[in-house]
Parts: C-alpha cells; sequence; structure tokens
C-alpha cells in the first residue's frame, strides 16, 4: 500500500495504528452509552408509569377525601338539623316558603321525611299562598285550603279565574291578603269582593291591585269594603286622578301610584283623599308620573304664624315619596306635613324628557355646533325636598331618613359639579332626632356636613375623596359622640380622584365600623 | 326604654364553659333573655348572669353579632297587617357574619333561639332556607344525610300529592 502524504499526516487515517484504537475506543463508549442511554429510557418509562399510578393514586385520595369532606358536612348539617327544636326549623321552613311566596316548596319540604312532614303539617301558615298563576296552584288548591287552616289566606290571582274562584271563594273569611291583576271587564272584580254581604271578609288585611282603576270601580270598590272588609288595613292600587276619590277608614298602610292622564293634579283632591283615610301611620307616594299639583292652601288659624300653614298628618309614622324633579309638585310638598314621621324616604328622579322636543332643530349655537342641554334637575329636586323640610317644618321624632338624588343625566352632562355641602345639615336642623342617614346620589360628592350620626350609609355616591369623612370622624370624636357611632357603610362608592384618597385611609380612622363594598 | 346610665352600666355574663364575658348593657340587651334577667336582678352590678346553654367560642361569635347591631333600631313586633314581601336576602354584613363552618352556623342559631334575639336567629334560619331553597325532596335528604322513612302508603299518598311535579 501506497501512503498519499495527506493519509500520513491525519489524525484519522484508517492506516493509522493510534486512530484505530480511539476508532475503537469511541465505538466501544458509543455503544456504552446508547445502552445506558436505552436502559434510562426504561427506567424513565418504568417511573413515569409510577408516577402515573401515583398520580391516580393522588386524584382518588382526593377523591375520598373530598367525599369524605362531603360526609363530614353532611354529618354536620345532619347533626345541626336534628338539634334544632322543631319551632325553629318550623320558621326555616317559613322562611324558605316566604321567599318564593307560594306553597310550592312546603310540598317538597313535606315529602323529605316524618319529622319534616309532621312540622310542615303542623305549620298551618306554610300552606297559605294560593296563587291561579300555575298549574301546581291549579292542583293543589284544595289540598292548601285544607292544610292552611286555621291560618289566613294569602291569595296571589292574576284574573278571575271561574275555575279556580269557588273552591278559594268558600274560604273567603280567611283571605288575608289579595294581590290580583284584573283583565277584561272590571266588573269582575266584583265577583272577587262582595258588594254588600256584611263582615263577608272578615280577615282581609291587605289588598294590591296591579290595575289603575277608575274613580267609580274604586270608590265602589272602597264602599264595598267598607260592608265587607272592615279590617282592611293595607292597600296598594293605581289611580289616574284622585278627584272624588276616598280610601277605606279603617286604613293604617297606603301605597298610592299616581298616573294622570293630563300630568296635572289637584292639590285639594290629593289631600282629601289622603284624609279620607284618618287612621294612616305609613304612606308610599309614588308621584313620578306627575308634573304639576295646583295650589290649594289650608284655612289659615289665627293662632298660627303666617307661613307655618299646613295639612297635618298626625299619626303618620313612615313616609316614602317618590317624584320627578318637577318645580311644579312644590304646590303640593309645601302644604303636606307628617309632624311625627318617625321615618321617611324620599326618592327624586331626574325628569322624563323628550330629546326631541327640547332641543330646537333650526339653532345652532354662535360656533355653528349643537347647543348644550340645560339640565336643572338638582335644583328642582332640592327645592322639592325645601317644601318637605322647610316652611316651617319641623320633624321632632324622624329617627331615619333616606334620600337618593337620581340625575344620571345631569352627572354625565357636569361631571364636575358637586352637591351643596349643607343638603343634609339643613334637613337635619329640622329633625334633631336623626340618627340613620341613607344618602343615594348621582350628583359629585365633594363634602357633606352631617349631624351626629348613629349610622351613615352612601349608595353609589362619587367622592371627590375621602377626607371630608376622615374629618367627620374627627368631629365625632370631638363631640364624644364616637362610642354612640354605629356603622359607615359604603355601597358601590366611588372615588372621582383615587390618587389623593383611597378608601384604605378611611379603615385607619374608622377602623371595624366602616363597611365597604 | 334604656336610660343614659343604663347604656354605660357593664354587664358580665358566664358561659357553660365557665368563661366570664364583660360586656355594655347596650350590646347584652340586644338579648330579650339577658334584658329580662337584668331587669329581674335590678341594678347590682357584681352579679353575673350565667348561661348554661352557651359556650365560650358560641357566645363570642353571637356578641361580636350584638356589638354590630347595638345601635339597631328594636325590632318591631310582627303583625298581621304587614304583609311586605319577605325574602331570604341577608345583608351585607350579615352574610360575610355568618359564614362561617356548619357546625359553627347550627350552634349560633341555638343560641341565638335560646338567647331570644329575632334577627340573628331569623339570619340563621335563612341562611340554612338558603340551603334548602328550590331542591327536590332527594336532594334535601341528601344534603342532611336523611333517612327516607315513610311507610309506603305514606309514600303512595305523597306521591299523589306531588302529582303536579311530575307534570314538568
Amino acid at each position: 500500500m501506497v501512503l498519499t502524504p495527506t493519509d500520513a499526516h491525519t489524525f484519522n487515517n484508517s492506516a493509522h495504528h493510534s486512530a484505530q484504537n480511539a476508532k475503537a475506543l469511541c465505538l466501544t463508549r458509543l455503544t456504552a452509552i446508547e445502552d445506558l442511554t436505552q436502559a434510562l429510557q426504561t427506567t424513565r418509562t418504568a417511573i413515569e408509569g409510577v408516577a402515573r399510578a401515583l398520580n391516580t393514586s393522588l386524584s382518588d385520595v382526593q377523591a375520598a377525601i373530598h367525599e369524605i369532606e362531603d360526609e363530614r358536612a353532611r354529618v354536620v348539617r345532619a347533626r345541626g338539623l336534628a338539634r334544632l327544636p322543631d319551632e325553629v326549623l318550623g320558621l326555616v321552613f317559613v322562611a324558605v316558603m316566604d321567599d318564593c311566596d307560594s306553597s310550592e316548596s312546603t310540598f317538597a319540604l313535606s315529602a323529605v321525611c316524618r319529622r319534616f312532614r309532621a312540622i310542615a303539617l303542623s305549620t298551618s301558615r306554610l300552606w297559605s299562598h294560593i296563587s291561579s298563576y300555575t298549574h301546581f296552584a291549579r292542583l293543589t288548591t284544595n289540598i292548601c285550603l285544607e292544610r292552611s287552616q286555621p291560618s289566613g289566606l294569602h291569595l296571589n290571582l292574576r284574573k278571575m279565574d271561574v275555575k279556580f274562584h269557588p273552591a278559594v271563594w268558600q274560604h273567603r273569611r280567611r283571605w288575608e291578603s289579595i294581590s290580583t291583576f284584573v283583565e277584561g271587564e272590571e266588573s269582575q272584580i266584583f265577583d272577587l269582593f262582595p258588594v254588600n254581604e256584611q263582615d263577608a271578609l272578615p280577615r282581609l288585611r291587605s289588598v294590591t291591585l296591579y290595575n289603575t282603576l277608575d274613580t267609580l270601580v274604586a270608590n265602589k270598590l272602597v264602599k264595598s269594603w267598607s260592608i265587607s272588609a272592615r279590617n282592611l288595613r293595607h292597600l296598594n292600587f293605581s289611580i289616574s286622578s284622585p278627584s272624588q276619590h276616598i280610601l277605606p277608614a279603617s286604613l293604617t298602610r297606603l301605597e298610592l301610584r299616581l298616573y294622570p292622564e293630563d300630568t296635572s293634579l289637584s292639590s285639594r283632591d290629593t289631600i282629601s283623599l289622603l284624609q279620607s283615610a284618618p287612621l294612616l301611620e305609613d304612606i308610599k307616594l309614588d308621584l313620578r308620573g306627575v308634573e304639576y299639583f295646583t295650589r290649594y292652601n289650608p284655612p289659615r288659624c289665627r293662632s298660627q304664624p303666617k307661613g307655618r300653614n299646613f295639612f297635618s298628618f298626625s299619626r303618620v309614622k313612615k313616609v316614602a315619596l317618590s317624584f320627578s324633579a318637577e318645580y311644579g309638585l312644590i304646590p303640593l310638598f309645601k302644604v303636606l306635613h307628617f309632624p311625627n314621621a318617625e321615618q321617611f324616604a324620599i326618592s327624586v328622579d331626574e325628569k322624563d324628557r323628550d330629546p326631541e322636543s327640547e332641543m330646537d332643530p333650526y339653532y345652532d349655537d354662535e360656533y355653528g355646533g349643537k347647543p348644550e342641554r340645560e339640565i336643572d334637575d338638582i335644583g328642582a329636586g332640592l327645592n322639592l325636598v325645601d317644601a318637605i323640610f322647610f316652611e316651617g317644618k319641623e320633624y321632632p321624632l324622624l329617627t331615619t331618613l333616606s334620600l337618593r338624588f337620581h340625575f344620571p343625566e345631569e352627572y354625565d352632562c357636569e361631571p364636575d359639579f358637586c352637591l351643596d355641602e349643607s343638603v343634609i345639615e339643613d334637613i337635619a336642623d329640622h329633625c334633631p332626632s336623626l340618627q340613620h342617614l341613607t344618602f343615594e346620589c348621582t350628583v359629585l360628592i365633594e363634602r357633606l356636613n352631617l349631624p351626629s350620626l348613629s349610622n351613615l350609609t352612601l349608595v353609589g355616591c362619587t367622592l371627590k375623596d375621602t377626607k371630608w369623612l376622615v374629618d367627620y370622624e374627627d368631629e365625632l370624636q370631638e363631640n364624644e359622640a364616637w362610642s354612640s357611632f354605629g356603622i359607615l357603610r359604603l355601597l358601590g362608592c366611588k372615588l372621582a380622584d383615587r390618587q389623593r384618597s383611597t378608601w384604605d385611609t378611611l379603615r385607619s380612622f374608622y377602623g371595624s365600623k366602616l363597611e365597604l363594598f | 326604654m334604656s336610660t343614659t346610665e343604663d347604656k354605660t352600666r357593664k354587664v358580665k355574663l358566664v358561659t357553660s364553659d365557665n368563661e366570664e364575658f364583660e360586656v355594655d348593657w347596650e350590646v347584652a340587651t340586644r338579648s330579650v333573655l339577658i334584658k329580662h334577667m337584668l331587669e329581674d336582678i335590678g341594678e347590682s352590678e357584681e352579679q353575673a348572669i350565667p348561661l348554661p346553654n352557651v359556650t365560650a367560642n358560641v357566645l363570642k361569635k353571637v356578641l361580636e353579632w350584638c356589638e354590630h347591631h347595638r345601635k339597631d333600631p328594636e325590632p318591631a313586633p310582627e303583625s298581621s297587617d304587614d304583609n311586605r314581601k319577605r325574602t331570604l336576602e341577608i345583608g351585607d354584613w350579615d352574610a360575610k357574619f355568618i359564614q362561617v363552618d356548619q357546625e359553627m352556623l347550627f350552634e349560633i342559631i341555638l343560641a341565638a333561639n335560646y338567647l331570644d334575639i329575632k334577627a340573628l336567629l331569623d339570619v340563621g334560619c335563612k341562611t340554612v332556607a338558603n340551603m334548602i331553597k328550590g331542591k327536590q325532596p332527594e336532594e334535601i335528604r341528601k344534603m342532611f344525610n336523611i333517612v327516607n322513612d315513610f311507610t309506603p302508603e305514606e309514600e303512595a299518598q305523597i306521591k299523589k300529592e306531588n302529582e303536579w311535579a311530575e307534570d314538568r
């Protein structure tokens, strides 16, 4: 063999002895590595198998733990339930039934076990809700009528169903409350409320009518109740005009919605309507459909100072008024007074606006742009509240005030406009016993001057910052009123300037007396 | 009607496991039972009120509720004239308060019933009612480990009563 010069100097020349040895060594090592790799691979597969098996075992153990925890929870619940006295379990059943306003849940509860059934069957109140709305109601009415004895019945009737009605009618002496919507002929309502039957509905306490009734029908009903339902205490209904209307004299609680056809109503008629129920203690008026009340002043008493002439409803303890920010409502509010009110709720909504009629399509501003809409609901709202609380009125017993100003459009137009800081303070000057205040407002709040309260709840408010609330805590401490302060609740409130302050600042001042949601 | 003196007064309560709690009169008298006991013993500040049916850890929790609700107006007596809709909704604070293990939940209900704290009993009952609400009998049995102990005759009667549910 002839070696070429290149072969002679090349390390891996096949003819080179050292190269041969090195190559053989490499091959041996390579084989060893390959064997090792394979062994590792086998081990890896085995380990993966073990890991899979462990994972499966872990899942099984976790499932078993979960099952044991569930079982433990069931045992705890079972033991808890077993320890509850029957009357407390009865209260739980009543809570379930009250929530759905139907006896449907009672059927399910009475089918659980003998103890549940015994409690359900001995709690007549659980069977007292009867409705004509569902298929269930039609099939179970007779059972409910039988088992609810001697409790009062609570009827929820969509219409005067002739098939449904006779069975319930037999038990009319137990009717306690009726909610109904009359469809078709209004005369059907008199199938339900007997016109001339003396004391036919002796236990009837509450009537809710979802229709808007005309004066003739409503007055006929009131007349019939004065004969058949002399214990009627609560009436919830809607009318289009208070003119010539009367209320049952026995009423203590009224929920009235006024939906006038021409948006204007007579203050005199509205006051006469309220005066026709002299025992009223709880009044809820929804006047959101009214834009204007005519002026009506009570006759002046010589002994009364000028401007202090009201129509006073001295038995009323609880008042709720909902209305739109219409200046036209002031004549009524000015003369209404509830001197012994303990709770007052006022809800002011922005006016219903028709954007097309409010803006002149031919008008351009000086730059040729769209004109800006002028909205002043807060001005009107505050004037209306003034008419309720000022004008020489005092509310010495008022402890609870809920005030809601809902003007989202105004906030959109002028997000930097701040609410007058003395709004609450001015009202509180006329309510020396005020303790619980709930305030909901869409207008920006920079500061509110407040009296010393027991509880303050702000709902959906946008606060410029929290400084004023820190100051309020300071004032309470200074006035030695901090120990009697209960809680500051901030529900759904926002901070306009998050850089200047945070809710955490408040926490360090109010501690456990702060609830933030 | 409470007087200013009452409001500054302290009340001693002793639990079944002999732990003593000293609380404000206003807090303690959220319990009608304690209120009546205090009326019975008069002005004596030293005399502790024994509460043999409540342990210390439960009383601690109950007093936390009473402390938070110390300023609440007195609950009005239930009236048949009041037909306002009652719901299972629980106030935010109470909902947080009652997020306890279920053993404690039932202890709180029992304590509220014994101490006659109607509003707290109401919170507890609503919490249990929320567990039950909308469930079918079998689901309720499973949830509370309840054995179906009806006789076949009772079972048949119940099935007949509940025919309406089968049509749904």
